[in-house]
């Protein structure tokens, strides 16, 4: 995927591959989405409608019942922008490479949406840091078909999510690198 | 014609809005294994207005350090941001400062 920022829009430039690959992920976020947190699996809703934040702050089981709907009627108004995203993609023939503008106002909420995914897909299947401390292809050797699946989709999406980030203006993308610490483990 | 008056606040809803007003609540956000550090410091910049240095020493206090307090408010604006960085994916919990 290439991304670049022209006439005031971020263009993103798919591979025909990569065309169906994130219409496969749009279609299942856009059903994450419409999904009650209540009919989440319990690891994906920790991730996604974790309430400890809720119990640190002291509030109540009604309370927090009501900051968990919040959170979900703000991913819902996202879904009017996924089904624009899915109808474009759509549209592409099966081996044609695809092109999908956003304007700087959706960017955010094409990123945000990419990395819900991640989120979710590193519950379900169990990506934790041991998982995600290795390089990609080294850490491939441990995991079942499925793990290695979906490692492979959480690394995917993060080379979209820098690439948007880095063609969006004042992202913050170009942070300054030599002030990260090298790990000491 | 009968007249309406104004209730009288209910001593529950009084403590609620003290309570919003409450001040010294701390907003932390916690290391995870998957939510990349460019897109930490992207939210920062979006949801708590920081600028991008603000934004990368707070990152890589989380980073580095396991947590970081993004922020000190009332209780009220502590809720806000923890519902709004959490949206975005982060891991936030609120601290009543001692």
């Amino acid at each position: 995927m290439e991304a670049s920022g022209e006439n005031g829009l971020i263009r993103l430039d798919f591979e025909p591959a990569e065309c169906r690959a994130l219409l496969r992920v749009l279609e299942s976020i856009r059903q994450a989405y419409q999904t009650d947190p209540t009919n989440f699996p319990a690891p994906e809703a920790a991730v996604w409608y974790s309430t400890r934040g809720c119990q640190s702050a002291g509030l109540n089981p009604e309370e927090t019942q009501e900051w968990v709907r919040h959170l979900f009627e703000f991913r819902s108004a996202s879904l009017e922008l996924l089904e624009s995203w899915i109808a474009r993609l759509r549209q592409t023939k099966k081996h044609e490479p695809c092109t999908l503008e956003l304007t700087p106002d959706h960017a955010p909420s094409f990123v945000r949406i990419l990395n819900d995914h991640r989120l979710l897909v590193a519950a379900r299947h169990d990506i934790g840091e041991h998982e995600m401390k290795q390089s990609l292809f080294r850490s491939l050797k441990d995991l079942s078909a499925q793990r290695q699946s979906a490692r492979f989709e959480i690394e995917w999406l993060a080379h979209m999510i820098e690439a948007i980030l880095a063609a969006l203006p004042h992202s913050g993308a170009d942070w300054d690198r030599s002030l990260l610490r090298p790990e000491s483990d | 014609m009968p007249t309406e008056t104004l209730p009288i606040p209910d001593k529950i809803l009084e403590g609620k809005i003290e309570e919003a007003f409450e001040k010294h609540w701390h907003v932390l956000v916690w290391n995870d294994p998957i939510n990349l550090m460019t897109y930490v410091v992207f939210v920062f910049m979006k949801v708590l207005a920081f600028q991008k240095e603000t934004a990368t020493k707070h990152m890589l206090e989380v980073h580095h350090q396991g947590k970081s307090c993004v922020a000190t408010e009332t209780r009220e604006k502590a809720e806000l941001y923890h519902q709004q960085l959490q949206s975005f994916g982060l891991t936030v919990t609120l601290q009543k400062q001692e």
